[in-house]
């Protein structure tokens, strides 16, 4: 396993920044992770579903024409704060007027089959809440998909048993109940649990460390995850 | 349907995880290890026994003494931002300082691996909030369970900790039942300096005081009103406050709306329930001036003997309490005079803030009586919103008033001897239904021109506008044939039989028996829009405002409704207690409504104010606007058309009747906008049909027709933005597939003779009202282009520093607005500069502004904005209701007067204000902006 601090060397938002010219690739990939939370912005900001999926995806074409990156600086910091901000920004001035379709319809920057359900709106109390909220959901999701395909490469026994204890704790005596199940001791168990929750960490801090410029926003970025959800 | 953790409530993700559980996790992962002998420092640690906000506590076992102790730690272990670390810190340090018989003792503070932990003694039982858990306890137990808590907290309070965050889930009970005080999570010692500066709330929400609530400091005050709160779920079950979120619990906790507890719990003796809210008191200065204060009276009432606490309007019982014991009643008169003496000091020193507070409440108060939605409601919301101007003129006051006067309000008027008919005639007088023999005549003047047989009894019937369909109920179905052919054009089955029908516009409702509900269908399509609940009886009689899409029913509960047939809502319910008997009408201008009673043969009479200055149109079914959000809506020269275009529909309504008037159904996307222009036109545009126009044309009865299919194919592609006043000049723009082809195209009307004016993504015009000039502004160049009308030159070009979204002239063409990503900025006509003396202004969303010049209207999330056009401040907020649909980027148009401003919503409904009116009522109740 690559230490975190290795990871930077191909975090995608770093270099994007370092290069300050085109890395398209790169930014898709990136912008094709976090189409939620902007759509989650759009809808909050008072769009329907499919109003709110338009403007994302004009956003993202817009976007990745690269105009937007020209001023980005890379001590600027988060992923996350910057496509918040551009995003405000397209929201205020694009004024949803209809580019995609104005010669014809455009390219799709990005391929949707439906529109996603829009988001549950009443936990959060304001439309960079309910980014920031989408954001750190979606970021998990993303470390609890890096952690399964990792544990299916690596043939990691029982996982799918397992896995639910990274957001549960086990009630009285299921470890024990398990332990005749999967033939292990309870306290292999238990750390088999550790083990994993130790590795979901880790998932976390790598998808994170794509979305800052450096090691040292990783732990900041990480307590105000916590805070988000909390 | 979102599924959430057990545990804190959070969504789920989508593969079943909790994000934020699986992230605590993470950073503490050895909570998977729960007896695995973990230790930390010299303690040894077992289960996780409680879990909060930041902390979580374990049983653990203290090495050496052999005991055992419950040890928290934070959440995020090492990960703890340091704002965290020095909270846990400072609940530890604060906690150790106190000693008592009802807190929870702490035993140590310490750190191992830049984990801070504390330790405390360990209370096996439950808390009280488990205990309590929707089951009041009993007066008694409760009474000595909070004077035992009050204790705790008073021996707090005098080493100077306040507790900040008491909830019964921090009140645990021990083996012997008694509470111990825990959590001082929020406790800050009094004197401390604050660390609270920022906007967060620390406490929970349901326990937290109004002025917590608020973001104000705590205070002794807000511990007491916790203490009332804890005893309030004590004996009722239930917290003071309920919500669906934190922020809604935080409003009514600001509002102070409480439900006494003997509603809930009428075995709760009077007394205590005085305590209780005593405690309670929205202002600080109304609740016990100390903890002890409430301990002494809780004693009292254990006694049996007279509280101190007097409920409002008790003087009676104090005075009797006086006579009983004169020799302490004089002593207590003479401390109750110091007391008052006090108190009174200190109010005049917060009289201000009370005032604020009672403002505030009466405006809770009014959108509490508004949304109860019964008759009467309208009056008094108004008269409390009235007082509130009075403490404090403001434009929330308005924004209430406003919403208030949205509505409809009823009341009874008279009862009259008479015996209402159903109406019977088409809606332009022409066709009468008649019934005899059997069979349903209608005649036009005195010729039959269509007969139904087969009916043993007169069926209930409904004539369209022009009498050439009617509905006819026949058991559980709605049949609608055309007149004369009989031919049925729809069937439209239910699961009950109907028992009444009516007819207006595209709108046929009828009412059903055993369901009890009232069904609403679009006539022209059959499509079901709505159904209609709340009848509690067989529903008896329905009917239309005249020419409106507002519709009023009764039923053998004894209720009248109002409804918005098209919106799908309850607008007004008048409960009266007797039942009632169809038909029911209305008078000839729709003030009054006949409601028969069922037995007796007498007809009630209400009478029904309809809102003067607010109209609802909708289309019935939720239709999105149309894509392009630019003249999506248009009023006529007159003011009495506007036009709509939705998805699939343009529609012309007609304001002086409150309904469509016409609707031209599309077939793909062919028509993207319309516009009125000139006296007696309708032109419709879209990207892949031509330019159509429609002429309207009065007829005798007062009401317009339009051509039924629009004339004409001339160019296509272009959109129509901007039409002259006088009918002579239309704006298209032209967004062609090479840039170089962008144009604004101007035709004259009616050669049809084009000019293209070459304008790269155009996207904005206007025309201004002399016919001299046309404004053109593009979304992706910078500036307006000004050409000379009819020459078609460019005249110049207008450093506008951003994209020009909307552009439009003043109704004298002296000025042309321009809106856009910088703000708004007028320019002067007769030399193209910026107007002085006006500031460059906001930048505001969807704007229009008056051709008078007197308003810039802008959207919100669920409000129209208005500001001055003179200096650009916000004069008023007029609401939308959640029930008139989203506003989303909705589109506003103001009438040629400027009198009339109309709000196109997200999902096709047409909202239109007429701004002299609306000042005019308020003015009525002493309000002005």
């Amino acid at each position: 396993m690559p230490e975190p601090d290795r990871q930077f060397h191909t975090t995608r938002w770093s270099v994007v920044l370092a290069a300050g010219e085109e890395q398209p690739q790169a930014l898709e990939t990136l912008c094709r992770a976090y189409w939620g939370p902007l759509y989650a912005y759009a809808c909050w900001r008072g769009n329907t579903a499919e109003e709110a999926r338009d403007l994302t995806q004009e956003f993202f074409a817009k976007l990745l024409e690269k105009k937007w990156l020209d001023g980005v600086k890379p001590e600027g910091g988060k992923f996350r704060s910057f496509l918040l901000t551009a995003m405000q920004r397209f929201l205020i001035t694009a004024y949803q007027h209809s580019i995609a379709q104005k010669r014809g319809g455009g390219a799709v920057p990005i391929a949707l089959d439906e529109i996603p359900e829009p988001p549950a709106l009443g936990q959060c109390d304001s439309p960079e809440a309910a980014f920031d909220r989408q954001w750190a959901r979606t970021l998990l999701e993303r470390a609890h998909g890096r952690l399964r395909a990792e544990a299916t490469l690596a043939r990691v026994q029982h996982f799918d048993m397992l896995e639910r204890f990274l957001s549960t704790e086990p009630a009285p005596g299921e470890y024990e109940a398990l332990s005749a199940k999967l033939g292990l001791g309870r306290n292999g168990i238990a750390a088999a649990v550790r083990r994993l929750r130790l590795r979901f960490r880790d998932c976390v801090r790598a998808e994170i460390s794509e979305t800052v410029a450096t090691p040292a926003d990783v732990d900041e970025e990480m307590r105000a995850l916590l805070e988000v959800l909390a | 349907m979102m599924n959430a953790c057990s545990k804190c409530g959070n969504e789920l993700l989508a593969t079943g995880l909790c994000p934020s559980c699986s992230l605590r996790l993470s950073l503490s992962p050895d909570d998977a290890l729960p007896d695995d002998g973990r230790a930390m420092g010299n303690y040894e640690l077992f289960e996780e026994i409680g879990r909060g906000g930041m902390g979580v506590v374990y049983r653990a076992r203290q090495a050496g003494l052999n005991r055992d102790v419950a040890l928290k730690m934070l959440i995020a272990g090492e990960f703890a931002s340091e704002e965290f670390r020095r909270r846990f810190r400072r609940e530890a340090e604060v906690a150790a300082r106190l000693r008592h018989p009802g807190i929870v003792a702490i035993y140590e503070i310490g750190e191992e691996d830049g984990q801070l932990f504390y330790t405390m003694e360990l209370v096996s039982g439950r808390n009280l909030g488990e205990l309590t858990r929707g089951i009041p306890l009993g007066a008694r137990d409760a009474a000595s369970l909070v004077s035992r808590v009050a204790d705790a907290v008073a021996h707090a309070h005098s080493k100077g900790v306040l507790h900040r965050d008491l909830k019964p889930a921090n009140i645990l009970l021990d083996s012997f039942g008694q509470p111990r005080v825990a959590d001082f999570g929020l406790a800050r010692a009094e004197h401390s300096p604050a660390d609270t500066r920022s906007a967060h709330i620390l406490g929970s929400p349901p326990y937290l005081s109004p002025e917590l609530a608020s973001g104000a400091a705590a205070t002794v005050a807000s511990d007491v009103y916790a203490i009332g709160a804890v005893l309030y779920q004590l004996l009722t079950g239930r917290a003071p406050f309920h919500g669906e979120n934190v922020a809604q619990i935080l409003a009514q906790v600001r509002d102070g709306q409480i439900i006494r507890p003997r509603q809930l719990n009428p075995a709760i003796p009077r007394d205590l329930e005085t305590i209780c809210l005593k405690c309670l008191s929205l202002e600080p200065g109304h609740r016990y001036p100390d903890v002890a204060s409430i301990e002494a009276d809780l004693t009292r009432f254990l006694a049996d003997e007279p509280i101190l606490a007097k409920p409002p309007g008790a003087a009676g019982r104090m005075l009797r309490w006086c006579r009983r014991k004169p020799a302490v009643a004089a002593l207590l008169s003479l401390v109750a005079a110091l007391i008052i003496a006090l108190v009174y000091g200190s109010l005049a020193f917060g009289r201000h803030k009370a005032a604020l507070e009672h403002r505030t409440s009466l405006l809770a108060e009014s959108r509490n009586i508004r949304e109860s939605g019964v008759s009467g409601a309208q009056s008094r919301a108004l008269s409390a919103l009235g007082e509130a101007w009075r403490i404090r003129a403001g434009a929330d006051i308005i924004t209430e008033a406003v919403a208030s006067l949205s509505l409809p309000e009823g009341r009874l008027l008279r009862n009259a001897q008479m015996e209402p008919v159903e109406r019977n005639v088409s809606a332009d007088g022409k066709v009468r239904i008649t019934y005899a023999d059997g069979a349903l005549s209608l005649h036009d003047g005195d010729r039959e021109t269509c007969r139904f047989e087969g009916f043993p009894k007169r069926p209930a019937a409904a004539l369209g506008d022009t009498g050439k369909r009617i509905a006819i109920v026949r058991g559980k179905e709605l049949t609608i044939h055309d007149v004369p052919s009989k031919k049925v054009l729809y069937s439209l089955a239910v699961a009950s039989r109907l028992k009444c029908v009516d007819w207006s516009g595209h709108l046929v409702a009828a009412g059903g028996s055993d369901d009890r509900l009232i069904y609403i269908w679009n006539a022209d399509t059959g499509e079901r829009l709505h159904r209609l609940s709340g009848h509690y009886g067989e529903v008896e009689g329905i009917a239309f405002r005249k020419d409106g899409q507002e519709l009023a029913s009764i039923a053998q509960d004894g209720a009248v409704r109002i409804w918005h047939a098209a919106l799908g809502v309850e607008l007004l319910r008048i409960e009266t207690e007797f039942n009632r008997k169809g038909p029911l009408t209305w008078n000839a201008d729709g003030t009054e409504l006949y409601a028969p009673r069922l037995n007796g043969g007498a007809t009630d009479v209400f009478g029904i104010r309809w809102p003067r200055a607010v109209r609802f149109l909708a289309p019935g079914a939720d239709e999105p606007r149309s894509e392009n959000l630019l003249c999506s809506i248009s009023f006529s020269n007159d003011g009495h058309m506007i036009s709509s275009m939705d998805e699939r529909t343009c529609r012309v309504w007609s304001l002086r009747h409150g309904r469509v008037l016409s609707a031209f159904p599309k077939t793909g996307d062919e028509w993207m906008t319309a516009r009125f222009s000139g006296e007696a036109s309708l032109w419709m545009s879209g990207w892949n049909r031509a330019l159509r126009h429609a002429a309207v044309t009065p007829d005798v009865n007062g009401w317009n027709r339009f051509s039924p299919q629009p004339q004409g194919t001339f160019n296509s592609g272009p959109l129509l933005v901007a039409g002259s006043r006088d009918g002579k000049w239309l704006a298209l723009t032209a967004d062609a597939p090479q840039l170089g082809n962008d144009r604004v195209e101007i035709v004259s009307v009616p050669s049809m003779k084009t000019m293209r004016l070459a304008q790269p993504s155009p996207y904005s015009a206007a025309l201004s009202t002399d016919g001299r000039w046309l404004a053109t502004g593009s979304y992706s160049e910078n500036g307006v282009k000004i050409w000379a009308l009819p020459s078609g030159e460019l005249h110049r070009t207008i450093p506008y520093p951003g994209l020009a979204l909307s552009l439009s002239f003043s109704g004298d063409s002296t000025g042309l607005w321009v809106g856009g990503g910088q703000g708004l900025q007028r320019f002067s006509t007769a030399d193209w500069t910026l107007t002085p003396g006006r500031p460059a202004g906001v930048g505001l969303d969807s704007v229009a502004i008056s051709p008078t010049e007197d308003y810039v209207a802008s959207i919100t999330r669920n409000e129209v904005l208005l500001h001055r056009c003179a200096d650009l401040t916000e004069v008023a907020r007029l609401p939308v209701p959640g029930w008139a649909g989203r506003i989303g980027s909705g589109t506003l148009a103001f009438s040629n007067d400027g009198r009339q401003l109309a709000l196109h919503a997200a999902l096709g409904a047409v909202i239109v204000w007429d701004i002299p009116a609306l000042r005019k009522e308020l003015a009525a109740l002493g309000m002005s902006w």
